[in-house]
């Protein structure tokens, strides 16, 4: 299910309560993609995860369709991650011992029993759609490419609404980061929500829409 | 309620104890994991810092092991020697101490003794209600095994059947220990004196004939060579117990005339009650009677008040070395910091890496306490075997109920404690952990 975001005069803070990231006003449509960019340090990745609820906004709020994220408490922001939002990250952060199957469906691990075949069937589904087999060996023994991919059917294994990347291709050569480019686009045109924190120019130059993060603020 | 628990068997019992002892560590386990598939994970985390994870449960293991081993051992050497102190039911010496005389007599640690003299003798071997009233006489040895005069009967209440051969008949022939190197037929002549004082051909050619063999016992007396007291007294010149019209029968009568002394008589009366009857009796100025077993049993309960300080520090000892791991372990964790921030932004419950942190704790302790009980039996077997060595007691230390409800004790106090690192890692930063 997709929710349109909606975030309002919000202000996160350092732990000594010093701003570090103020957005007045950021709007993204269900199943809308955006890229959001910036030099580094600038407060990108702090957004992407204020709008994931992994930190506690000081001021304002962030809405996900009727789910107000910044007035619940952490177990109920990590339940609504776990029900709507699929994360990628820059470096994979895959538990390398793990198979790919057993990667893509991490969650089943902490899901409620009644849940768990169907997220590893939504895993095995997943790495079938990326072109990954579903092989016993440890994710070490995969190209960079490859578990990058992994990591996005880990995102992707219970169908959530909503897809954060934070540089998802960072650490890949140009062919690998053009394909993994694709993949997201493709998810964002069968009606999922996608936000990507990318320097990529050939990743930006893909997504129609670009937000930029300047000095701890979002400038629309 | 106590008088069902009496009626329940000792197994069950233990069984019972063994239960309620694991049930903290098990209630915890179930209470945490309860609604969580982490097995694959927890093995991808071991596996991941498996060398880390080896040494903490090889440190519990070690220090499980110093615990069970310990008790076990102590147990072993108690048990081998009461076993070995069964056949002695009263002993009567000249006044002294006691657990001299029992060394001595029982244990054939040989220790320079006044002597009873004939009359006391006859006074106890003609009490009505003795059955066996055995002289013995030591000072003799053959290559460092001592030489233990004594009578036939004697010889049969120590082993009713003997292994091979025959009882002594002559006073040139002996009835060996079964841990004796020699064999029915061999003979050996016997030193003056025992261990390094030991003055071989003292005694001139008189040598002993091997005309049978005692089963093992697992005492010292399984070295010994038991030979007629009467030819002890007379290759040291002395008289043989018996008169001048002597038919050459071994054993009592002795003839308090011509009985030259002994350190001890080894006393058994017609029933068990009548051995309380003996040792009041004859529990007088010139003679000191008691039972080896309530002298062992205050050794044991010295070795006891010994042992529950033992088994505290072996506790302690457990107990700070899984505190130590623990707090190790929540060093450890901060490694696995940014895995778990992981699985926090893709939507795992703070309970659930609690429950991950505390099962990889718990596991380790359990593997670390189930391999420390096997090193503790190894151990305590291969120390056993070196007391056995040297004290020819048989000791056979094995692990009993005690050590595994020991072990059963500390894994649920440790997983118990595991709780405390597991409840660090609820205060990890997420984000923070995600960027480093």
């Amino acid at each position: 299910m997709t929710h349109p975001l909606e975030v309002r005069d919000m202000v996160v803070t350092s732990d000594r309560g010093r701003p570090i990231l103020a957005v007045p006003r950021f709007d993204l449509a269900a199943g809308e993609a955006a890229v959001i960019t910036g030099p580094s340090g600038a407060g990108k990745s702090t957004l992407l995860y204020a709008i994931a609820g992994l930190v506690t906004v000081a001021e304002g709020t962030v809405r996900w369709g009727e789910t107000e994220l910044s007035a619940l408490g952490d177990a109920g922001r990590t339940a609504f991650r776990r029900d709507n939002l699929g994360f990628v990250f820059q470096d994979h952060m895959l538990f390398e011992e793990l198979s790919a199957l057993d990667n893509s469906a991490l969650a089943a691990a902490y899901a409620p029993r009644r849940d768990r075949a169907a997220l590893r069937a939504g895993a095995g589904q997943m790495l079938d759609h990326l072109g990954l087999k579903r092989e016993g060996r440890g994710t070490h023994s995969y190209s960079g490419g490859e578990r990058q991919r992994i990591a996005v059917a880990r995102a992707l294994a219970s169908d959530p609404g909503i897809i954060l990347a934070d540089e998802p291709t960072a650490s890949l050569d140009r062919a690998t980061a053009d394909r993994l480019t694709d993949d997201l686009l493709a998810l964002s045109a069968r009606g999922r929500s996608l936000l990507i924190v990318s320097h990529d120019p050939v990743l930006q130059a893909r997504i129609g829409r670009k937000v930029q993060v300047l000095d701890g603020t979002l400038a629309a | 309620m106590l008088s069902v628990w009496d009626m329940v068997s000792a197994t069950a019992q233990n069984i019972v104890l063994l239960v309620l002892l694991l049930l903290p560590g098990l209630v915890t386990g179930a209470i945490v994991l309860r609604g969580y598939a982490a097995g694959r994970l927890l093995w991808a985390l071991i596996w991941a810092h498996r060398w880390v994870s080896l040494v903490f449960a090889m440190l519990i293991a070690v220090s499980v092991a110093i615990g069970t081993g310990l008790t076990a051992q102590e147990r072993g050497l108690r048990e081998g020697s009461a076993k070995a102190a069964e056949p002695f039911d009263l002993i009567v010496s000249a006044p002294g101490n006691e657990i001299t005389v029992m060394f001595a007599a029982v244990y054939l640690q040989p220790t320079d003794m006044p002597l009873l003299d004939g009359p006391t003798y006859q006074a106890i071997a003609d009490h009505p209600r003795v059955t066996l009233a055995a002289p013995i006489a030591f000072g003799d040895s053959y290559k460092g095994a001592p030489v233990v005069g004594t009578t036939p009967q004697f010889v049969t209440h120590l082993a009713a059947d003997l292994a091979a051969g025959r009882m002594f008949a002559t006073p040139e022939e002996a009835v060996i220990g079964a841990d004796v190197p020699l064999q029915v037929g061999d003979d050996f002549s016997p030193a003056h004196n025992i261990g390094e004082a030991a003055e071989e051909g003292a005694h001139g050619d008189f040598a002993y004939t091997v005309v049978g063999k005692l089963p093992a016992n697992g005492s010292p007396w399984d070295k010994a060579l038991l030979v007629p007291v009467e030819s002890v007294w007379e290759i040291h010149g002395l008289a043989n117990g018996h008169t001048a019209d002597w038919d050459g029968t071994l054993g009592p009568p002795f003839d308090p005339a011509f009985f030259p002394g002994t350190p001890a008589i080894l006393v058994r009366a017609e029933a068990l009650w009548a051995n309380y009857a003996l040792r009041s009796e004859f529990s007088t100025e010139r003679t000191m009677a008691f039972f080896p077993g309530a002298v062992l049993a205050r050794l044991h309960g010295l070795m006891g008040d010994v042992r529950e300080v033992m088994s505290g520090l072996a506790i302690l000892t457990q107990v700070l070395v899984a505190a130590s791991s623990l707090a190790a372990l929540t060093l450890l964790t901060r490694l696995l910091s940014r895995r778990f921030a992981v699985l926090r932004a893709i939507g795992a419950p703070r309970r659930f890496i609690f429950a991950l942190t505390w099962s990889y704790a718990s596991l380790l302790i359990v593997a670390g306490a189930a391999v420390g009980l096997i090193l503790g039996l190894l151990t305590s077997r291969v120390i056993s075997a070196v007391i056995s060595a040297r004290t020819d007691i048989l000791v056979q230390a094995g692990l009993g109920w005690p050590e595994f409800h020991l072990v059963a004790g500390f894994v649920s106090v440790t997983v118990i404690l595991a709780l405390l690192p597991a409840a660090l890692t609820l205060r990890r930063p997420v984000v923070s952990d995600l960027r480093s």
